[in-house]
């Protein structure tokens, strides 16, 4: 099943239907920067899923600490903050890049002057709001699924990432008699 | 330790000598796995042997147990509750036979005082002279005829003290074990089991004269003024069940009179025949639960301790600090037998027993080649009354054993007994336990003692099976299926040479556990079935372990199905 749904979220992913080309104008640029804005919002929440799957293969460790540090929620946290960090910048080069190096040189020689904002808007959208976008969508999902998956269905392997030892990230409470 | 007399309790238990400590042993594990939940138990701790480490065992394993206990049982007799519900309340005897005016039976009988020719003429009538003369330090050593009249004496004497002196009352704990006796009997019933072999020395002694000494002393408490009419009495009498090597010539002639293995079958016999014939007995017992272990090959406890140890050659201990033999399944069935007696039928049904009942049941055994193998199953131990709809106390109890010795030895496992790194662990994932530091040491002692221990021999750490592997041990390492059903790597048999000797493999507990990763197992179905918690107590901790090992599937082996398949590899090698 796990496999199943990895194999899903790699599928849309790469799914044309994603980044397929459409030709803009001024009357529908608004719609197509929110498409673009939807898109890096939908890739942070498949992100956030692949990433809760992934977080949740690593098994559970009970281990003295005298012979070694449990290890699991570190590993948890490790892959957690990869994709956090990777996601943006692969948004960023790959995406932001291509588009900077293919398409900004479609703007300027072939794009009619006066429609020359449309491509700075686009670009602008792709490479600042999109990619803040995705960085805020994986987050805020990742913590809306890892709670509903330990509230609802006792499923707390990628919750602990977030929240364990009744700590933020295992260093940071709420409570002021738990620091 | 304190003694709750808060609660009244119509069970009491008396355990005397070695054998009767380890019963008492098998008794307080059969509560900790949730026997008795919620129900109160006096325990009379009678022994004559003031180092025996059996007792200085067991004197421990209640204490500990004291600090675990707790009051969340629902009191039902044929429900297995959570683990630690059942009060138990220690009392401790020990006749002093240190002092130089008590260490032999000439100096307690005082026979040197008046006509001392006249005065030994009389011993000699009942005893030999060794038996006069011998050091009673180490116990009655197997010679009931002595230990009996000195034990009645023992009893009487101190009740005969407390009465007479308020201080001596309030230090003295067989006045207060009595007198809870006489309180139950006056509230309409209280039930006494005695607990102890019928081969050795204190135990042997003691179970004889048990009811006797008891009314007599609660008659002289009450100033005879009120009838012991609802004093019922119950024992179980257990025959010669191990063995050892018998004391040297040198060993013989320094201790004179010394507890001798090869009589045990004897003295079991003789006290048999005593005990079915005796009219005093048969007037005074009401049930007796007879218990031996037949044709099946004996422990020998010398070898044990060799194989554990890895020592090349053992010496025999038959008192004394040393005096420490593996925990025996007859044991167990003797503290069964107890609860069988304390739970079954009314004290107006008792009352019309004229004569003692005599109970035994058989088991089950298997051959392989000319040794018998006996195949003990969860209702050779405890069964529920038939055409009960719920699901029987065997079941339950296995439900409960099987989890206490899987989170017992996963403590062991992983972190060498220690509760607190293991709550460390849980407190990561968010299910914070407060647990006191007199709770985690109690537990961790309580763990290590159930399933194992490590201790140094000879500079190098060792693993020492726990109460419940002992058991397997004792059945001579019983093969697959016949002890309970279990694997027998739970107790720690190694199939590989690299892996740790006796450490127990409690995934072959359960299906779920036994192929995936156990640690990974377990902690999802604990945070699956109790979620997070913070600050949760002592009380809560103990259920949510006990719920999240009882949710799993345990694995029973099938001895027969065992035997089918090792015979047709069998035919097949052939």
């Amino acid at each position: 099943m796990k496999k199943i749904t990895t194999l899903l979220a790699i599928l849309l992913i790469s799914s044309p239907a994603l980044l397929a080309a459409t030709s803009v104008t001024v009357a529908n640029i608004n719609s197509v920067i929110t498409e673009i804005y939807m898109q890096a919002g939908f890739l942070g929440i498949i992100f956030a899923i692949l990433t809760i799957i992934i977080v949740s293969t690593t098994d559970y460790d009970l281990v003295d600490s005298r012979i070694r540090k449990q290890k699991d929620v570190l590993k948890r946290r490790i892959i957690f903050f990869c994709f956090l960090l990777l996601l943006p910048i692969f948004w960023f080069f790959m995406i932001g890049w291509n588009f900077d190096a293919n398409a900004c040189k479609l703007i300027i020689y072939n794009w009619d002057p006066n429609a020359q904002w449309l491509g700075q808007r686009l670009l602008s959208a792709y490479k600042v709001a999109g990619t803040s976008i995705l960085s805020g969508c994986f987050i805020v999902f990742y913590v809306l699924f890892a709670w509903l998956f330990a509230k609802f269905s006792n499923r707390y392997k990628s919750w602990i990432v977030i929240y364990s030892n009744h700590k933020i990230f295992g260093q940071f409470s709420l409570n002021k008699k738990n620091k | 330790m304190s003694i709750d007399t808060t609660r009244t309790s119509k069970y009491f238990l008396v355990c005397a000598g070695g054998t009767g400590m380890r019963c008492l042993q098998s008794f307080i594990n059969m509560c900790s796995v949730g026997m008795f939940a919620g129900q109160t138990i006096d325990v009379l701790l009678l022994d004559t042997d003031a180092e025996n480490k059996d007792k200085k065992n067991t004197e421990n394993l209640i204490q500990k147990y004291s600090k675990l206990m707790h009051n969340n049982g629902e009191s039902k007799s044929n429900k297995a509750g959570e683990f630690f519900s059942a009060n138990i309340n220690l009392y401790t005897f020990i006749p002093d036979y240190s002092k130089e005016t008590t260490k032999r039976f000439t100096l307690i009988s005082e026979i040197e005082k008046g006509d001392p020719l006249v005065n030994k003429r009389l011993g000699d009538l009942f005893y030999e002279e060794p038996v006069q003369e011998f050091d009673l330090s180490h116990g009655y050593r197997a010679q009931t005829h002595l230990g009996s009249y000195l034990m009645y004496h023992a009893f009487i004497d101190e009740i005969r003290k407390a009465n007479s002196n308020d201080d001596y009352k309030y230090s003295s704990e067989l006045y207060k074990f009595v007198d809870r006796i006489r309180e139950a009997n006056n509230e309409g019933e209280a039930r006494i089991f005695s607990l102890g072999s019928t081969f050795g020395g204190t135990g042997a002694s003691s179970i004889p004269v048990m009811p006797i000494a008891i009314t007599d002393a609660a008659k002289i408490i009450s100033g005879g003024m009120v009838q012991m009419d609802n004093l019922f009495y119950g024992a179980s009498l257990l025959s010669n069940y191990f063995t050892f090597p018998s004391p040297s010539d040198a060993h013989k002639a320094k201790d004179g009179i010394i507890a001798d293995a090869q009589f045990f079958p004897y003295n079991s016999a003789a006290a048999l025949m005593y005990y079915i014939k005796n009219q005093t007995i048969l007037d005074t017992y009401k049930r007796f639960y007879i218990l031996g272990w037949g044709e099946f090959n004996k422990i020998n406890t010398a070898d044990y301790k060799m194989k554990i140890s890895g020592a090349k050659e053992g010496k025999t201990a038959t008192g004394g600090k040393k005096q420490e033999n593996p925990a025996h399944i007859l044991e167990f069935m003797c503290a069964f037998a107890a609860k069988h007696f304390f739970e079954n039928g009314k004290a107006d049904d008792l009352k019309t027993i004229s004569k003692t009942e005599m109970v035994f049941k058989g088991i089950e055994a298997m051959s392989k080649g000319d040794e018998k193998i006996p195949v003990i199953n969860f209702d050779d131990l405890v069964a529920s009354p038939k055409g009960t709809s719920e699901k029987g106390i065997d079941d339950q109890f296995k439900e409960n054993l099987y989890a206490f010795m899987a989170f017992s030895s996963l403590l062991q496992e992983r972190y060498k007994g220690r509760t607190e790194n293991f709550l460390s662990d849980l407190s990561t994932y968010n299910s914070t336990y407060s647990l006191t530091e007199m709770q985690i040491e109690a537990l961790d002692h309580h763990c290590s003692y159930f399933a194992m221990r490590t201790d140094t021999h000879d500079g190098d750490e060792i693993n020492i099976p726990g109460w419940f592997p002992q058991m397997w041990h004792s059945l001579n390492e019983a093969p697959e299926g016949t002890f309970l059903g279990i694997d027998p790597l739970v107790f720690g048999k190694a199939i590989h040479k690299e892996d740790a000797k006796w450490m127990p493999k409690w995934h072959k507990l359960y299906t779920e556990t036994a192929n995936d990763n156990p640690f990974d197992v377990f902690v999802k179905r604990f945070k699956k079935l109790n979620g997070s918690k913070n600050g949760a107590t002592y009380e809560e901790f103990i259920n949510d372990i006990r719920n999240t090992f009882r949710s799993f599937s345990e694995i029973t082996i099938d001895p027969d199905e065992n035997k089918i398949k090792s015979e047709n590899l069998e035919e097949q090698l052939n």
